[in-house]
């Protein structure tokens, strides 16, 4: 059990692996979405 | 492809991302350079909004905004095909990572599962355990007894110290025969002596009777003592042995503990199996939770931006994760195979990228219409105003004079401002209808509208203007707003150094960096500082914002140069000082304002100190007055007027002059 919860311990330190994609992912969302959204409010 | 290179591959790809998402972000936050946007404002949304503000209804405003946004969009490469190899990578890369932690978390919980299904044998284990340690328990006690009172050993214990007493018994015994032996040789050999000495045969007979009752005593004694030795032998041997099982018992309880203290160990392993499984199963319940949060996190993200990438006529498609029964949670729901985020093998349909720039309409802005001095207005009118000029449609615009430099287009803006809102030569308030007929002449269609509504709301109280009134006036001032900007821009550190070297004033290459930092660097910087030359000018306007929202570092170190510029002007070669009076001291310099707008400047500028308490004015006062520079013309600057004003009237929130009161009540 003591192994199986190292184990645990080590995925638990890297699940923001998956985070960090969806950071990114979001980030280049929200810049296309406001570079649309200044457009959108000047035009 | 080994784990360590596939980390390698994948660090490469966000790596690239964040550059260019940090390029971008960059770039979407440039975009609003040049307006007037607080320092504590960091949100683009929010500096959006201070930007539409300020730009009102100006529809050239608007134009250069989403020239520039379009123009930062295209120097990004934000074209349809990086973010849709943007998008394919970063589903690519998320649906891996999703797969892996899945995978991992899986196996844990089934191993989990097969570890807590054997719990009831492990509790089964325990229980033979203890038993097993019970019945060495019980052989210790027969060893070593119970508190220490009994037992084998006690026993044998008991047994050696009697056989050894007894070994002492019989050798005291033993000795004390010897020493009876002894004493009847010594006897024997006594009588042997008087044998010796005498013939008598009557001493002789009883010597020689005496003689062998002695021999036969001792005869005796020596059997006894051999007897005894025997004993004594038989004694040790009985202690030795004991002594002996002693040792064997002990040995044996030595071995009891280390099979108890095993058998104990056996038992704290399984028993903490037993304490750490619902822990450790309420972890991988954690570590479940948040693996699932962080995977419905992805799928929204990636759902958003396909969503956002269809509407922009990008084509692409991402399947979505399909959810996993958590292991141990129900387990009638067969799990199927996780499938994966990938890009579709479907085509993709490539479009044409709708942010392109160069295919956006690019809306000119409409030049201003140029007012030509109308030779028909009336002369009453032109003496009225020696500044002003008639119009051949019988308006009016402000016109140069010729004994007052003009340093550049945006002070014939400025000063066309001036007199278009409304004041008369003393700073007086004109009646609406002619401000309204003034600006009419002097603005033109929506421009027009626009400042004419604001300077109709603004006729009772022209120094309280709102911040959309401000702005939508600060609008007229762009244009040369956006050259100043330029020119300042251009500056550096050498160039700064230069110019100050040549006034005189070295300074450390530290406190040069940090000055020129305050007061230079960077775009937003320019633009603050951009904004506090153009707020000193329109103060005439009741509009400070700009400068009283300067940090006061920054006012101190742009105080710090206008003072060192007026302290070694004279030392500067002619260059440097054109260079330093063009880029730095030209914009505060109001003595470069027309005669006409000097008048409005001061009267206006001291109302508004007047009707304002904020203590930063005065700061900004006062480095007005420490800003006046001697003009060559020799003409009578403002801050000569303001100085002059400040002498003649009291000092803020003092008694105002009768005249400025008389003003006010009129208005």
């Amino acid at each position: 059990m003591e192994e199986l919860r190292a184990k645990l311990k080590e995925i638990k330190e890297n699940l923001n692996e998956i985070e960090e994609v969806t950071e990114i992912i979001k980030r280049e969302t929200n810049i296309l979405e406001f570079f649309d959204k200044v457009n959108k409010e000047v035009s | 492809m080994a784990i360590d290179q596939i980390k390698l591959v994948e660090l490469d790809i966000i790596n690239k991302l964040k550059s260019r998402l940090d390029a971008a972000e960059q770039k979407g936050n440039d975009v609003f350079s040049g307006y007037n946007i607080p320092d504590d404002v960091t949100d683009n949304n929010t500096k959006l909004s201070y930007a539409l503000t300020e730009i009102g209804d100006d529809q050239t405003a608007r134009n250069e905004l989403r020239d520039k946004n379009l123009e930062a969009q295209k120097n990004l490469e934000l074209t349809n095909k990086n973010i849709e190899e943007d998008f394919v990578n970063m589903t690519n890369l998320g649906n891996s990572r999703i797969e892996k932690y899945s995978d991992k978390i899986k196996a844990l919980e089934e191993e989990y599962k097969t570890k807590t299904s054997q719990d009831e044998n492990k509790k089964n284990e325990i229980t033979s355990i203890d038993e097993e340690i019970k019945a060495l328990d019980s052989k210790k006690a027969e060893i070593q007894g119970i508190d220490g009172k009994g037992g084998k050993i006690a026993e044998a214990k008991s047994k050696s110290v009697k056989a050894k007493d007894e070994a002492k018994d019989l050798a005291k015994r033993i000795f004390d025969i010897e020493a009876k032996i002894k004493e009847i040789d010594k006897k024997i050999e006594k009588l042997n002596e008087a044998n010796k000495t005498t013939n008598d045969p009557e001493e002789l007979k009883k010597n020689a009777e005496e003689i062998a009752s002695l021999q036969g005593n001792k005869s005796i004694l020596i059997k006894d003592r051999v007897d005894l030795a025997k004993q004594y032998q038989e004694k040790e041997d009985e202690k030795g042995q004991y002594e002996q099982n002693i040792r064997s018992l002990q040995g044996e309880l030595l071995n009891l503990d280390s099979e108890i203290i095993a058998k104990s160990a056996d038992k704290n392993t399984i028993q903490n199996e037993l304490r750490l499984s619902p822990i450790v199963g309420n972890e991988l319940k954690q570590a479940r939770e948040e693996f699932e949060s962080k995977k419905q996190n992805y799928i929204d993200s990636v759902d958003t931006m396909e969503k956002l990438l269809n509407e922009r006529g990008i084509n692409v498609k991402a399947k979505r994760i399909a959810d996993e029964p958590i292991v141990g949670e129900d387990e009638s729901i067969v799990a199927d195979e996780p499938i994966i985020v990938k890009a579709e093998d479907e085509p993709i349909v490539k479009v044409e990228p709708i942010v392109k720039a160069e295919d956006e309409p690019i809306v000119k802005p409409e030049p201003k219409v140029k007012q030509e001095p109308n030779k028909n207005k009336s002369e009453k009118e032109i003496k009225s105003n020696s500044n002003v000029a008639p119009q051949d449609n019988g308006q009016y615009v402000p016109i140069q004079n010729e004994n007052l430099p003009v340093i550049n287009e945006g002070d014939k803006k400025r000063a066309n401002l001036e007199y278009v809102i409304g004041l008369d030569n003393e700073g007086a308030i004109l009646k609406s209808d002619e401000r309204l007929k003034r600006i009419q002449g002097e603005l033109g269609g929506n421009d027009y509208e626009t400042i004419a509504k604001a300077l109709e709301e603004l006729k009772n109280s022209p120094a309280k203007l709102t911040k959309t009134e401000k702005n939508k006036i600060k609008n007229i001032m762009k244009a040369d707003k956006k050259s100043l900007a330029t020119t300042v821009k251009d500056m550096d550190v050498d160039k700064l150094d230069e110019i100050l070297k040549s006034a005189g004033i070295n300074m450390e290459k530290s406190k040069l960096t940090s000055l020129y930092k305050k007061s230079f660097e960077g775009q937003s910087m320019v633009d603050r500082l951009n904004n506090g030359f153009k707020e000193y000018g329109e103060a005439t306007y009741g509009i400070l914002d700009g400068f009283t929202q300067m940090s006061d570092k920054h006012k101190s170190a742009w105080k710090e140069v206008i003072q060192s510029y007026s302290d070694k002007k004279d030392q500067m070669s002619p260059e440097d000082s054109k260079n330093f009076e063009k880029y730095i001291i030209t914009p505060i310099k109001f003595g470069t304002l027309q005669q006409q707008s000097k008048q409005v400047c001061k009267s206006s500028f001291m109302k508004f100190f007047s009707n304002n308490e904020n203590k930063n004015l005065n700061d900004i006062r006062a480095a007005i007055v420490k800003s006046e520079i001697p003009t060559k013309e020799k003409s009578n600057t403002f801050t000569d007027s303001l100085k002059d004003q400040t002498e003649q009237n009291p000092p803020l929130n003092e008694k105002q002059p009768e005249k400025e009161v008389e003003r006010e009540k009129e208005v």
